[in-house]
């Protein structure tokens, strides 16, 4: 004879196995966390340390040693910190660019680019070739992607590169950035590549985070952009545990680029497999900006396709800054949660819990939705 | 042969806590958002506390021959309550007891139940005197209170606690909170088959797991 389980009998099992599948996932996750706390979490100005070995990428985080712009990279000797006097390597002298289109078409642009200073001159012909372009509108998301190839010529020399420059535009902010890789003449690895990823938002905040991102150890572009969204999540968790309430801001802005560097790195998995190389050294910038430095079009042959830096006006709720609204102070919330489990265990109209519930939902709906949905 | 406590049911109706109502509706917009922008952290938070709404949200109401059993899904258990101890509201649509418990909405066949207890209970029967409001809610809200002034107190000097620690913290005292506000309430309450002691210890050690998961999920986010 079939008999059939009791109606609230099968409830109670489905619930079971769902409140199971939901504590094993917590469970799962929690040990994937990493728990240490960086009470460097007080700049927004950053070194990012990648130590690649064995396929295996170690992060490390530390505040950004700021230099003078006449410092290091220019070329200057300096004495005791001071540039020494007298020198002209920090001072320009007037240059005069010129840059003529000697041919163009749809994918391809050659341009003659001569620089003048003086008696000397230089003269080099450019070639940029569109190898792959994806752009797609679906309702607030504007997404475009182009990868071009840059020839330069000069004197018997050819130097190579490579760039992938995407805008990805939202109502309330975009997420813009290039890489460019330098071509090696002996293979088919990348000597070198600089990335930089920008978020910036549509509400013009003040907060600017700079991040720059050292690799030590050789990545494929799909493992760079992998690696940038693992940057990326540290120094939003970095951000989380600030205890200046301004750099909590900040959180928003990194959990979007990593989402999207991220899904970059799919994307050359998924459809740029053929320039998806081994690169020798790379570095990279992540940061939270005011718009867009260069927009997409310096990247394409022909200033073709795609938007610019800007980004329109906020409409309607930011969901992702929802979430962080609510999860941004874990006591308040775990208070919260042990009202509801209080006001649920034991349930009645005079259950203090009960009320301190309701002024939970309401404190966080109004809170969170003027912050996120409103303002 | 049917179970010793399944014999003695007369009638039976569901209920539904409407308090449960705002936090269970925002708790599910709040887990269509996570989903929507693909929140791991937020679909394992929000998911737990949305089911633990809805789980709580509703219950069983058996009348058996010495009382009323409210039965519930999982592990808020079992609650028993004789007819001295009942009360209608809203003209039999809401059902308390204890004296300052209950509050469930009886949307089906809420006249028949309320006729079956009348009957049942006996006519010289009083409302059982109202036990002291005050001292279960010391064990249930002081702890959280304290452990909430605390943690800004300590961001306040700028002390840190590993998230780990502060995550253990607080699901060590909100497990020994909640048992000891289970156990100590005027309440006759069992979860499956065992004694009150024991039910009240397994939700504690529940609610306080669960807290110490999604804190420690939260922290390290």
């Amino acid at each position: 004879m079939i008999r059939f389980m009791p109606k609230s009998k099968s409830i109670t099992i489905i619930a079971a196995v769902i409140m199971a599948c939901l504590l094993i996932t917590t469970m799962l996750i929690v040990p994937t966390a990493s728990i240490s706390y960086n009470p460097n979490a007080e700049t927004s100005f950053h070194t990012i340390i990648v130590d690649v070995t064995d396929g295996r990428a170690t992060i490390n985080i530390v505040p950004l040693a700021l230099r003078s712009p006449c410092e290091g990279d220019s070329g200057c000797e300096v004495d005791d910190g001071c540039p020494i006097e007298n020198t002209t390597c920090c001072s320009g002298e007037a240059f005069s660019f010129e840059s003529v289109v000697l041919e163009h078409g749809e994918n391809y642009a050659v341009t003659l680019f001569s620089v003048e200073n003086g008696e000397d001159r230089f003269e080099a012909t450019i070639t940029r070739t569109r190898l792959w372009k994806h752009a797609e509108a679906r309702g607030k998301l504007n997404v475009t992607f182009s990868l071009t190839e840059t020839a330069m010529v000069s004197e018997g020399f050819t130097v190579g590169s490579r760039e992938l420059a995407y805008i990805i535009e939202y109502a309330e902010y975009s997420v813009c950035g290039v890489s460019i890789m330098s071509l090696s003449q002996s293979s088919a690895a990348y000597e070198t590549c600089f990335s930089m990823m920008n978020y910036i938002p549509a509400d013009k905040t003040e907060i600017l985070s700079l991040e720059i991102v050292h690799f030590n150890g050789r990545v494929t572009l799909s493992q760079h952009y992998a690696i940038l969204g693992e940057a990326a999540k540290e120094m939003r968790k970095l951000y989380q545990h600030s205890l200046n309430p301004t750099f909590n801001e900040l959180v928003d802005a990194y959990h979007v680029m990593e989402k999207e560097a991220k899904g970059i790195s799919k994307l050359i998995t998924s459809q740029l497999s053929i320039y998806d190389h081994e690169i020798l050294r790379s570095t990279a910038m992540l940061r939270d900006d005011l718009a867009c430095t260069q927009p997409i079009e310096c990247y394409m042959p022909n200033g073709g396709g795609g938007g610019g830096g800007g980004t329109s006006a906020p409409s309607g709720c930011n969901w992702a800054c929802v979430i962080s609204c609510v999860l941004q102070s874990p006591d308040t919330l775990a208070t919260c949660m042990y009202v509801l489990y209080a006001c649920a265990a034991l349930p009645g109209p005079e259950n203090p819990a009960c009320w301190i519930l309701i002024a939970c939902v309401l404190v966080y709906g109004i809170g969170c939705a003027l912050a996120c949905c409103w303002w | 042969m049917q179970k010793n406590g399944e014999e003695r049911i007369q009638f039976e109706t569901w209920g539904v806590y409407p308090i449960l109502f705002p936090p269970l509706v925002f708790f599910l917009i709040l887990l269509g958002a996570s989903i929507y922008v693909k929140h791991i952290v937020g679909m394992t938070v929000f998911g737990l506390l949305f089911l633990s709404c809805l789980l709580g949200f509703g219950a069983k109401i058996e009348m058996r021959s010495d009382g009323i059993a409210v039965r519930r899904i999982l592990f808020y258990g079992t609650s028993f309550w004789s007819f001295d101890e009942v009360r209608f509201k809203a003209k039999g649509r809401v059902l308390a007891y204890g004296g300052m418990y209950g509050g469930w909405v009886m949307p089906l066949r809420w006249r028949k139940y309320h006729e079956a207890i009348r009957i049942s209970k006996p006519e010289d029967s009083l409302v059982r005197k109202t036990p002291s409001k005050i001292h279960p809610y010391i064990y249930l809200l002081v702890p959280p209170v304290l452990l909430w002034i605390s943690g800004n107190l300590l961001r306040y000097f700028e002390l840190v606690i590993p998230p780990i620690y502060w995550a253990s913290l607080w699901g060590i005292i909100m497990t020994l909170s909640t048992a000891t506000f289970m156990y100590s309430a005027p309440i006759k309450f069992k979860i499956a088959t065992m004694g009150k002691l024991a039910s009240s210890i397994a939700l504690g050690l529940i609610i306080g797991l669960m807290i110490f998961l999604s804190l420690l999920l939260i922290y390290n986010w």
